[in-house]
């Protein structure tokens, strides 16, 4: 579609042109020197714009990565804390959690509780009764005062986490990743988010959530079965319906099962897993597809042996990656 | 909560929207926020701590403006078209301008005021635009307009100013 000048250079201000329209206005800019001055009067006055900001939210961001570049220390002390937390919690029951979660503030002195995995799984279970199985390398937080009492039941993930949202439409519970949010009140649904990589998937399995976009005001509204692929980097959005929903969990059975998966899928998944980076320029390789299931507890040298036996590839370790060639 | 976190909270919440407002005249807004808060990361330690406000908003100011000519430099380098006119407009822009901070002020009041003159339904939409920071599909929604109405409102708006300005100036 045609757009005249005047929604032209009012896209531009709002940076929502296609890349054609971006054409279209640098031509007219080009065609006359007055259109350029006249333009570029228009961005003077634009650019006192002000915009609006939640400063409050820009705020928590901005004390998790505080926090997160000086905590690193702790985490080990935080999750041996935590570790003993879980296993008070399922020993002494909920009712003495608040408690237990004031006490262990009080000698560590976080306001968030965190939950970190090394290369294995573990399960967390919230005061609500809500669990969450965590993934190997992922990490939960959560500010366990306004867990209790605020309006909306909040956590962070980073990486990958299996949830059972125990029901409640008064206190909607909401994940935070990095770049996406989800709000549910009671449901089953997976996340995968490691923070190096571009996509976060989030599967449905059971009940309804919202998905909304840290940036700009998109939701999407999921229905169960359904898959959401968001692609950080590229911006995009992809709603699948995978034929199985459930391989999305097969993770906490500590199995890695992929039927007619292309190569390059396989490694992809298997990196979060071993924590390490794949690489591999044979692009037929790549796309040949395997019928392979691979245990939890298998180690990287034992997986690399039947990658390479059944593509036929060789492997050498060049710093932290793992080259298939 | 430390003196430091206090500290950097306060400062943060007076001034991290003025300084995002002025990191998205050259910058996309996911990228303005990005740059500030690396600004507030960079300075999160004694020099916090050593200056008053009035002090550290200049500083700031100045490392949000420059970090702001990194980035689009290294965008004008990449291949997407788009990313690299914004990027190119914008360091034009900025190396023309030599920080005139009091020209800057005297605009955006003159600015204020003209924009009391304009029609009423066009005082509205550009109001929100502009000082409160809506984009022109929400201002559509909110007012039951059509998109293509609020951006040209948002466009005559503009022009109207400045006309009046260059009036002004005269």
């Amino acid at each position: 579609m045609y757009k005249s000048t005047e929604e032209l250079i009012v896209g531009y201000f709002e940076r929502t042109l296609s890349h054609e329209e971006m054409h279209q206005l640098m031509q007219w800019l080009e065609e006359d020197e007055e259109n350029r001055r006249h333009f570029l009067g228009l961005k003077a006055i634009n650019d006192l714009r002000s915009y609006s900001y939640d400063t409050d939210d820009g705020w928590l961001k901005l004390r998790r990565k505080i926090t997160s570049g000086r905590r690193r220390r702790f985490v080990l002390a935080v999750s041996a804390a935590a570790a003993s937390l879980i296993i008070a919690v399922f020993s002494l029951g909920l009712a003495h959690y608040e408690e237990l979660l004031s006490a262990m503030n009080r000698c560590c002195e976080a306001p968030r509780t965190n939950f970190s995995t090394g290369n294995s799984i573990a399960s967390v279970a919230l005061p609500d009764g809500s669990i969450i199985k965590l993934a190997p390398y992922s990490q939960l937080s959560y500010d366990p005062i306004a867990y209790n009492t605020e309006s909306s039941r909040k956590v962070s993930l980073s990486g990958e986490g299996y949830f059972e949202v125990a029901s409640n439409a008064d206190r909607p519970f909401i994940v935070e990743s990095d770049k996406q949010n989800i709000l549910v009140t009671g449901t089953r649904f997976n996340i995968n988010s490691y923070p190096a990589d571009n996509v976060i998937e989030t599967t449905l399995l059971e009940g309804r959530i919202i998905f909304n976009l840290s940036e700009g005001n998109k939701s999407i509204v999921m229905r169960p079965g359904e898959q959401i692929i968001y692609n950080h980097a590229e911006n995009t959005i992809e709603v699948k319906r995978p034929e199985n929903p459930d391989d999305a969990i097969d993770w906490i059975d500590s199995r890695y099962e992929f039927d007619g998966i292309p190569l390059h899928d396989i490694l992809w998944q298997m990196k979060n897993v071993y924590n390490v980076t794949f690489s591999c320029s044979d692009i037929k390789a790549l796309e040949t597809k395997y019928n392979v299931t691979f245990y939890q507890g298998e180690s990287l040298k034992e997986f690399i042996r039947i990658v390479s036996n059944m593509s036929g590839l060789s492997c050498v370790e060049r710093n932290d990656t793992i080259v298939f060639q | 909560m430390s003196v430091l976190e206090e500290r950097c909270k306060h400062f943060y919440l007076r001034y991290a929207t003025a300084l995002i407002s002025y990191a998205r005249r050259f910058v996309d807004a996911s990228s303005a926020e990005d740059i500030v808060q690396e600004t507030f990361l960079k300075f999160y330690g004694k020099r916090l701590l050593q200056y008053t406000d009035n002090e550290l908003i200049k500083i700031f100011y100045v490392t949000v403006r420059n970090s702001c000519i990194d980035y689009l430099r290294h965008e004008a380098c990449l291949s997407d078209f788009r990313a690299k006119k914004y990027a190119e407009i914008g360091l034009d822009e900025m190396c023309d301008e030599e920080n005139h901070e009091e020209e800057f002020a005297d605009m955006l009041k003159k600015v204020g005021n003209i924009i009391e003159l304009l029609p009423e339904k066009r005082r509205l939409i550009f109001k929100l635009y502009y000082v409160k920071g809506m984009n022109s599909k929400s201002i559509a929604d909110m007012l039951s307009l059509s998109q293509r109405t609020v951006e040209n409102n948002i466009y005559r708006a503009l022009v109207s100013i400045r006309k009046i300005l260059s009036i002004a100036k005269e």
